[in-house]
């Protein structure tokens, strides 16, 4: 029987959002370092990442055995944008773009994860509330 | 690694360009000082910025702390602030300037001004302000996505 709780789809929501924060957290580094010369502005390789994090996952249930392991995350250096004078590649405009795009889809993921929250506890509750 | 972590890496950036702009202002100030302390006209300064890794989180507390080593707290840094390293003098000569009625005038007539250029100070304020309000935006962000999820379960 397939767990209610917390099936594909609770869990992809989950690590999907836990690897929106790795971005974020690595687009904040690349903000912070907009002026450090030599810093190579990093990004995540979001399509790798997630398939080895649905990976572990999907060994985990045929294994009977869930793994608690966090996704290895795959850093990557962003090379969209050319180095400077000072060696830095940190382009301000893209950063902030990348860093905004990613924060509005963390802000929907937790939305989406709320409202698949919310319909498991409607069951629960038997739609009496 | 969590969002107070980002929150960290965004305020080492924000003190960091903070004290880049307290140097241009001293620059900007003093572009016309003719004496100083260690003699001589001002001198231009200059920051360091340097990556600097986030080692005073909770994270890296917890692990020195404990016996255990978890794999988790020991995985890849992925987050880097930035610190100010060294506050240099340009070394540049300083601007001559012909006024013989000068009191720091030398033998010739010259007086030696700072070897600042507020064009170009003027310009340095510019990108620090500009990357200081990119790190508020940043703080910003981190704020609303953390909002997010403690509301998941509300």
């Amino acid at each position: 029987m397939p767990n209610i709780l917390f099936d594909p789809t609770l869990r992809g929501l989950a690590e999907t959002l836990t690897l929106t924060q790795r971005r974020h957290e690595l687009l904040t580094s690349n903000l912070a370092n907009v002026e450090t010369p030599g810093f190579r502005a990093r990004d995540l390789d979001f399509g790798s990442a997630l398939r080895e994090a649905f990976a572990v996952h999907r060994q985990g249930e045929l294994g009977e055995l869930d793994t608690p392991d966090e996704p290895h995350v795959s850093v990557v250096e962003d090379r969209s944008a050319p180095a400077r004078a000072d060696g830095n590649t940190v382009d301000l405009d893209l950063q902030m773009a990348k860093l905004t795009a990613n924060g509005t889809r963390y802000l929907a993921l937790a939305r989406l994860l709320g409202m698949r929250i919310g319909l498991v506890r409607q069951a629960i509750d038997g739609g009496t509330r | 690694m969590d969002l107070n972590g980002t929150l960290g890496v965004s305020a080492t950036a924000l003190r960091a360009e903070r004290l880049r702009l307290d140097v241009i202002a001293s620059n900007l100030a003093n572009a016309n000082t003719t004496r100083t302390v260690e003699g001589g006209p001002y001198r231009r300064r200059n920051v360091v910025f340097a990556t600097q890794a986030l080692e005073n989180d909770f994270a890296s507390t917890l692990e020195a702390a404990s016996d255990f080593a978890s794999a988790p707290l020991a995985e890849e840094r992925t987050q880097q602030g930035v610190a100010v390293t060294d506050v240099i003098d340009d070394t540049s000569p300083p601007r001559m300037v012909f006024d013989p009625g000068h009191p720091d005038a030398n033998k010739e007539g010259y007086v030696a001004y700072p070897n600042v250029n507020p064009v170009a100070e003027m310009v340095d304020l510019m990108a620090a302000t500009r990357a200081y309000e990119a790190n508020v935006q940043a703080v910003n962000a981190s704020r609303r996505m953390a909002e997010a999820a403690l509301a998941i379960g509300g």
